[in-house]
């Protein structure tokens, strides 16, 4: 019996770990894989026209920053990310696509059920203008069966400042 | 006994709540995924540090000249600054990379950092510019007609409409791209680069600009008066099309009367090279009672090899892009005209004070325009090479105008980011 207890608690311990931290990591490369598509946004753009579309669950926007080649390009790029249905077991992604074409680089996420966006303007106030945005608070949640009970997805939420550094630098 | 089963219970109990508590404690309290957070944390503070250093020297003189040591600043220099186990924390500074292009105003700088800690490894690089050249976008003003030529034409011959080059100028001069290719007649420059040309196979491929006929005057569609310029870039195959060798090769050609057997030859404006004496010809024809010719004639010797020929079929070099590419601009202004290439004059020629020939019928690039009867394919004179920037302003661009736009094409605009 005491054998069987410690070996079922080995389990669940083993289990609950595994999840955790494989979702810890997840949702950390998730942010930062986000945070780094706001920081290279309007390269080479005038600050007023990066932002093509900023709804609260998509955002598009333009730079001359080449994100599948991670390098300075001499096109201007479309990016564009959004909450989309993918193939199971995910469900939903979210995407992350350059010029129509998700990017290899996590370019899709997965185990993200739902992006809420909330942009800002240089001040820091609240805005739906694209030519006034500069940062966005972007609310992930993450969405994952439960290793104990797959009836029961467990969710988790991560809500992450991002601003558009280049247009900062730009003078915003 | 019983007391012995007891104690052994106890026992075991103990060791096994010893072994979940050490487990919890080793495994669960610090993950990797902990440990690889806090290394990058830190080495996101440690490439702050490098970065905002790198882009101090770079902007001091006293730091470019310790590298120069005398030496003259030459178009582009790039250099690395490597660190011998230059640590912070857990952090390692591995090098920074400095990159100055036409001066030292304009520069770049890249961090490369790696950190390690309890077996978990990560890197980081970032990189920020100022001032730094980025390609201009062929957009020149005040102008009549430019074709940036960036639009990827596949099948032309099989979509209707699909064999269109927008004129970047707003003036509506679309080009449309004829003849046969069989897959794309526009092209990437490759390299360096991400703008696209055209390719012409010294066969059947040109590009027709049809004219816009103002309203007032009825002629003048591409404004071919007192003064105007052509410019355009340009690879010429040096050996043209096969066993039509002598035909290579027409660049750009507005005809003053195309289906005139007198003046067909005789082109409002045009650039033109020929195989036969490797020279580039440009020419401007007078509005004068005897239709004055002048042309500007400079020994020119393409090293390009744009196509491959087999039984006269071309098959187009992939590796086009490693040959250089040539600017050519024609000027007109008073009866003077002026020969560019590469953005420096070669060549002036001095004519009577009076307007070039009026144009009524566009313009066409790689190839001439000769309309009626008693024209042979071989007095079209194919161009055999890719063409790109092809424009005409509607005055006379003076030397460091035309100076100006080789560079802006060839280099670029300024720019500045930061990828950190």
């Amino acid at each position: 019996m005491m054998m069987l207890t410690f070996q079922m608690q080995l389990q669940e311990s083993s289990s609950r770990l595994m999840y955790t931290s494989s979702m810890i990591d997840h949702m950390d490369n998730a942010a930062s894989r986000v945070n780094k598509a706001f920081s290279l946004a309007g390269v080479g753009i005038p600050p007023d026209s990066v932002c093509v579309y900023t709804g609260t669950d998509r955002v598009v926007f333009r730079s001359y920053w080449d994100s599948a080649s991670d390098t300075l390009s001499q096109t201007k790029h479309t990016v564009e990310m959004k909450i989309a249905s993918v193939e199971n077991p995910y469900g939903k992604a979210l995407i992350i696509s350059q010029d129509g074409t998700p990017l290899n680089d996590l370019g899709t996420i997965f185990y993200i059920e739902n992006m809420s966006l909330i942009y800002y303007d240089k001040n820091g106030t609240q805005t739906t203008q694209p030519a006034l945005v500069r940062s966005a608070d972007v609310l992930l949640t993450f969405r994952r069966d439960s290793p104990w009970n797959p009836n029961r997805p467990l969710r988790s939420n991560i809500q992450v400042k991002c601003f558009f550094m280049n247009s900062y630098l730009k003078g915003a | 006994m019983g007391r012995a089963i007891l104690m052994s219970v106890l026992l075991m109990t103990t060791i096994y709540a010893t072994i979940l508590v050490s487990l919890n404690r080793h495994i669960s309290g610090v993950p990797g995924v902990l440990i690889r957070n806090q290394l990058l944390k830190e080495a996101e503070n440690v490439s702050d540090f490098a970065l905002r250093n790198a882009i101090r020297n770079a902007g001091s003189v006293e730091f470019l000249d310790s590298y120069l040591q005398g030496e003259n600043f030459v178009d582009e220099i790039i250099f690395t600054q490597s660190f011998n186990n230059f640590r912070i924390g857990h952090c390692t500074i591995d090098s920074i990379r400095y990159s100055y292009t036409n001066s030292q105003a304009h520069y770049k700088v890249k961090t490369f950092i790696r950190a390690s800690l309890q077996g978990v490894n990560v890197s980081r690089d970032a990189e920020m510019a100022f001032n730094y050249p980025f390609l201009t976008l062929g957009q020149s003003k005040p102008n009549i007609m430019y074709l940036e030529m960036e639009r990827l034409i596949l099948f032309p011959w099989l979509f209707q409409g699909n064999n269109k080059l927008p004129d970047s100028s707003g003036n509506d001069y679309t080009g449309t791209a004829n003849g046969f290719s069989l897959i794309s007649a526009t092209i990437p420059w490759g390299g360096a680069f991400s703008r696209y040309c055209t390719k012409f196979n010294g066969i059947d491929n040109y590009i027709s600009v049809d004219p816009h006929p103002d309203e007032e005057t009825g002629i003048d569609s591409l404004n071919t008066d007192a003064s105007f310029s052509l410019l355009l870039f340009a690879k010429i195959d040096k050996n043209g099309r096969q066993f039509y060798t002598n035909n290579q090769g027409t660049l750009l050609w507005i005809p003053s009367e195309p289906s005139n057997s007198t003046l067909r030859q005789k082109p409002c404006a045009a650039i033109w090279f020929t195989n036969s004496d490797n020279k580039m010809h440009f020419a401007v024809t007078q509005d004068d009672a005897s239709k004055t010719t002048l042309e500007a004639s400079v020994s020119h010797n393409p090293t390009a090899v744009i196509f491959y020929w087999i039984l006269g079929i071309p098959i187009f070099n992939v590796s086009f892009y490693e040959y250089p590419w040539c600017s050519y601009g024609l000027t007109y202004n008073a009866g003077v005209l002026k020969a560019y290439i590469n953005g420096v004059l070669v060549q002036t020629v001095v004519g009577s004070n009076v307007r070039a020939y009026p144009s009524r019928y566009g313009m066409m690039i790689g190839r001439r325009d000769l309309r009626g009867s008693g024209v042979g394919y071989s007095d079209y004179k194919y161009f055999c090479g890719v063409i790109d920037q092809a424009g005409m302003h509607d005055r006379a661009l003076n030397g460091s105008e035309m100076n100006s736009w080789h560079k802006g094409v060839m280099s670029s605009t300024l720019i500045k980011y930061i990828r950190d």
